[in-house]
C-alpha cells in the first residue's frame, strides 16, 4: 500500500481553523507526526475571522473575576437551552474536559487566555453565568515568520484589539496611537490571535500545513479510514493516515444545495469564509457517517453593505451595536416588532425564522433596523462612525411613514410601534419583549447610561433611518455524529475506525442552543483535542 | 495628511509620455482597483474603484477636478469622496531625461506626525496582503529595477504625489490605513503604466 501514497503521515487534519489546529496540537503532544491540509491558501478557518472566544465552563480564569462555576451548572444551563435535543453524554464530556483543553493550550502555545464579563447569552436561566466565554491576548504575529502572510485576516475585526482590553478598561480602542503601535509590533487580536498563537505552536512542533490542499475523498480499507485524497493545483495527491484522519473543514453553510436540503426556512447569508462547502459532511457521508443536528446553525443577525466583497463573494457583518443601543428597534414588513433586538445574535435571528403556519410565510424573514438620527450621533453602525457623512447604504427619510413607504413595510404599523415602543422606552421598559431586564442585553448598549436604560431609548429625534438585517450564519453545525473521543460514528453501528470529526464538521451536541460567547469554539477546541489524542494514542495501521 | 510619492522612468520620449498621461482613458484601466470612470467635463470626472485589504473588497466613489494643467509638463488634481469622507489631491509631472536612471528613486514619504510616521512603518506588512500584485512588490522590490536603456532624449521621468486624508469619527484610524494602501496602489498602478507605455 505505501507505494501508492503521495505522502504519508500518522494524523491527517482536513482544515486550519480552530477544531484543526487543535487536533493537531493534541495529536503531535501525543507523539503523532501531523499533516494539516487545508482548501485554501490562508491558515485560520472560519476562527480566524471570529472574535476568536472559547466559551469554557468551569474554566480556571473565572477565578480572576471572583466568579464561580461547578460542572452541574453548566449542564443544568446547557439542558435549559437545548429544548430535549442535548447529546448528554457528549455535553458532559465537553464540560469535564474544555477546562484542561485551556490549559493544554496555554502549555503548549505562547497564547495567554483571559476571562471576558460577557455575560451567557441568558444568565437569567439557572446555571447561566459570566466568565465562561474566553479570549485570547493580542498576539505577535510576526512569530509566524515565513507563514505570517498565510493567516488569514478577518473582515470583521481588522484591528489589533482584543476583548481582554474592553475586560481590563485601560485601553482606548479608538486610539490611533495604540493601534499604530501594536501594528508597529504586528500584533493582533480576536480570532487572528487565537489561530496565529496556534499555528505558531504548530510551526515549532514541526506540524506540516499544506495550502492549496482541497481533501476530496477519503480513502478506506476494509471499513477503515487509512488516507485521503487532494485536489491540488498540480493534479491529485494520495495521502496516507496511519493512524487517522481528522475531518475539521468547516460546516456546508456555503453550499446551496446543502443549505436547501437541511436548513429548513428562509436564506441564510454565511458570515464565515465561503470554503465552507460541506466537503467533510459530503467524505462521511460517503464513509457511512451517522449525521445529526443537521437542521441547525450558529446564526447571527447581519447586514449587507452593497459593494463589499470578501473572498469575492459579498460579505454579511455582524451586528451588535446596531441592535444594542439605544434608539433602535427590528421590525418586520408589518412594522411589527417581533423580538428583543438586544438578544444574542443567534436568539434574534430564531425569530427571525419564525414561520406563520396561517399565512405560511416567514414574516420576520425580511426585517429592517430602524433608527432615528441622534443614534448616529452618538454610536456606530456597522463601518459608519459618529462623525462619517450617512452612507447611501442606510434609507433616510424625515419622517416614518415616509421611511416605512421607502422601504416597503406597513407606515400604520411602523408609526404605532414606535409610538408604543417610545411611550415605555422613556421610563425604561419593554413589556412586550422585555428588552433590556437581563444582564446581557445590556451589556453591549450604552456605558454612560444606567440599567434597562443602557440599551432602550425612543426613537424621536428625525430624520429616520433604516437598514435591511438578513439571517446570518457563522456556520452550519450539523455533521457526523460523534462518541467522546470524536470518532465518527457509523450508520451501521460503532464508529468508522480511523475517522475523527470537530468543530463546525461534526454534529453539535447542544441542538439549538448557543450558549454563550465562544459556544462555537469551545467544542470545537475540546473535541478537536480529543480526536488527536485519540487517533495519536492508536497503532499505526500501515 | 498622508502623502505618497512615486518617480519612475520610461524608455519613450517625454511628448508620448505626456499625450499618454493627459488622456485619462488611457491609462485610467490600468489603475488598481479600477472600476470605471465618466468624465463630467474638461475638468471633472467620477471614478469608481475597488479597493481591496486583506481579503475584504470595498467600492468607493471619488470626484476628481483638474485645478492646474501645465501642458507637456504638469497635472495637478483634487479628490473628494463621494461615498466615503476623504479628500485630497496630487499632481501627475512629465519630465525628459538625458541618461539612464533608477527607476524606483522614490521620494522619502512625508508624514505630518509622528503617529503616522510609527503608523507607515507599521503597516508596510500590509503591502503583502493589499493586492497580488501589491504583494509581489513588496516581497520582490522595486517594480521596474532599471529603465530600459534607449537613446537620449527617448527617456522621461514620469512622478506622482497623492496626498489622501480620510475625515469623520473614523478619519484618524483610516489615516492610519491609508499610507499602506496608497503606496500599494502607486506602486502597482506605475509599474503598469510604464510598462504600457513602453509597450507603445
Amino acid at each position: 500500500m505505501q507505494e501508492s501514497w503521495d505522502q504519508i503521515t500518522d494524523v491527517v487534519v482536513i482544515g486550519s481553523g480552530s477544531a484543526g489546529l487543535s487536533a493537531a496540537l493534541s495529536a503531535r503532544s501525543h507523539g503523532a507526526e501531523v499533516l494539516i491540509l487545508e482548501r485554501s491558501g490562508k491558515l485560520g478557518g472560519t476562527s480566524a475571522v471570529s472574535g476568536g472566544l472559547p466559551w469554557i465552563p468551569n474554566n480556571h480564569h473565572m477565578q480572576e473575576l471572583g466568579a464561580e462555576d461547578s460542572r452541574e451548572e453548566a449542564l443544568t444551563y446547557l439542558r435549559r437551552l437545548s429544548l430535549g435535543k442535548m447529546d448528554e453524554a457528549l455535553c458532559e464530556t465537553y464540560v469535564d474536559t474544555a477546562p484542561d483543553v485551556i490549559r493544554f493550550l496555554e502549555a503548549e502555545t505562547e497564547l495567554e487566555f483571559v476571562a471576558l464579563t460577557i455575560p451567557d447569552y441568558h444568565p437569567e436561566f439557572e446555571g447561566g453565568k459570566t466568565g465562561r466565554s474566553l479570549t485570547a491576548r493580542v498576539f505577535p504575529a510576526g512569530e509566524l515568520g515565513e507563514l505570517r502572510p498565510a493567516l488569514r485576516m478577518s473582515p470583521h475585526f481588522p484591528f489589533p484589539v482584543s476583548l481582554a482590553d474592553v475586560n481590563d478598561g485601560k485601553t482606548n480602542l479608538l486610539d490611533p496611537q495604540m493601534i499604530a503601535d501594536r501594528m508597529a509590533k504586528d500584533l493582533v487580536g480576536t480570532g487572528h490571535a487565537l489561530m496565529a498563537g496556534m499555528i505558531a505552536a504548530a510551526q515549532d512542533k514541526g506540524i506540516g500545513m499544506q495550502m492549496g490542499m482541497r481533501v476530496r475523498e477519503l480513502v478506506m480499507e476494509d471499513g477503515v479510514v487509512v488516507g485521503v485524497v487532494v485536489e491540488t493545483a498540480d493534479g491529485r495527491q494520495r495521502i496516507g493516515a496511519r493512524r487517522g484522519v481528522v475531518i475539521a473543514s468547516g460546516g456546508f453553510e456555503w453550499n446551496d444545495e446543502l443549505v436547501r436540503d437541511f436548513i429548513f426556512g428562509p436564506e441564510i447569508a454565511p458570515l464565515s469564509p465561503p470554503f465552507n462547502e460541506g466537503d467533510g459532511l459530503k467524505m462521511a457521508m460517503g464513509a457511512g457517517a451517522e449525521l445529526g443536528n443537521m437542521s441547525e446553525a450558529w446564526f447571527h443577525a447581519s447586514i449587507r453593505i452593497p459593494g463589499e466583497e470578501y473572498e469575492g463573494r459579498q460579505l454579511n457583518r455582524l451586528t451588535s451595536a446596531e441592535r444594542h443601543s439605544p434608539g433602535s428597534i427590528i421590525v418586520n414588513a408589518h412594522g411589527q416588532r417581533f423580538v428583543n433586538e438586544a438578544l444574542s445574535y443567534h436568539d434574534v435571528c430564531l425569530a427571525m425564522r419564525e414561520h406563520d403556519p396561517q399565512t405560511f410565510e416567514f414574516p420576520n424573514a425580511k426585517a429592517w433596523i430602524v433608527i432615528h438620527h441622534a443614534f448616529l450621533d452618538k454610536y456606530t453602525f456597522m463601518t459608519r462612525m459618529p462623525g462619517d457623512p450617512v452612507p447611501d447604504w442606510l434609507t433616510r427619510a424625515p419622517t416614518l411613514r415616509e421611511l416605512a413607504d421607502s422601504i416597503g413595510v406597513d407606515a400604520d404599523g411602523l408609526e404605532a410601534t414606535v409610538a408604543r415602543f417610545n411611550a415605555h422606552a422613556k421610563a425604561g421598559t419593554d413589556p412586550d419583549f422585555h428588552r433590556g431586564e437581563s444582564a446581557y442585553d445590556r451589556y453591549y448598549g450604552d456605558p454612560d447610561r444606567d440599567g434597562a436604560l443602557r440599551t432602550l431609548g425612543p426613537l424621536d429625534q428625525p430624520p429616520f433611518y433604516a437598514c435591511e438585517l438578513r439571517i446570518g450564519a457563522l456556520g452550519t453545525r450539523g455533521g457526523p455524529r460523534v462518541t467522546g473521543n470524536a470518532q465518527v460514528r457509523s450508520t451501521t453501528g460503532g464508529v468508522i475506525a480511523g475517522l475523527y470529526a470537530a468543530g463546525n464538521a461534526m454534529a453539535s451536541f447542544t441542538g439549538m442552543s448557543y450558549p454563550g460567547a465562544g459556544g462555537t469554539i469551545g467544542p470545537a477546541l475540546t473535541f478537536g483535542y480529543l480526536a488527536g489524542r485519540h487517533a495519536a494514542t492508536g497503532a499505526n495501521r500501515f | 495628511m498622508p502623502e505618497i510619492r512615486i518617480t519612475r522612468s520610461a524608455a519613450v520620449d517625454p511628448a508620448t509620455a505626456w499625450a499618454f498621461i493627459s488622456e485619462m482613458d488611457n491609462w485610467a484601466p490600468l489603475l488598481t482597483g479600477y472600476e470605471s470612470h465618466v468624465k463630467t467635463d474638461k475638468r471633472h470626472s467620477r471614478w469608481t474603484v475597488k479597493g481591496e485589504l486583506a481579503g475584504l473588497t470595498r467600492i468607493a466613489e471619488i470626484d476628481v477636478a483638474v485645478t492646474e494643467w501645465k501642458a507637456s509638463e504638469r497635472i495637478a488634481f483634487t479628490l473628494t469622496g463621494v461615498n466615503e469622507p476623504f479628500a485630497g489631491g496630487g499632481e501627475f509631472t512629465v519630465a525628459g531625461i538625458g541618461a539612464p536612471v533608477p527607476a524606483s528613486d522614490d521620494a522619502p514619504v512625508r508624514t505630518d506626525s509622528v503617529v503616522k510616521r510609527i503608523a507607515l512603518a507599521a503597516m508596510r506588512w500590509l503591502l503583502r496582503l493589499l493586492t497580488r500584485r501589491g504583494g509581489e512588490h513588496a516581497s520582490d522590490g522595486p517594480a521596474t529595477p532599471l529603465a530600459r536603456a534607449g537613446p537620449a532624449g527617448r527617456r522621461t521621468t514620469l512622478a506622482c504625489r497623492l496626498e489622501v486624508s480620510a475625515s469623520g469619527g473614523s478619519g484618524p484610524i483610516m489615516n492610519l490605513l491609508l499610507p499602506a494602501i496608497l503606496d500599494a496602489v502607486a506602486q502597482d498602478t506605475a509599474g503598469r503604466i510604464v510598462a504600457a507605455l513602453e509597450a507603445r
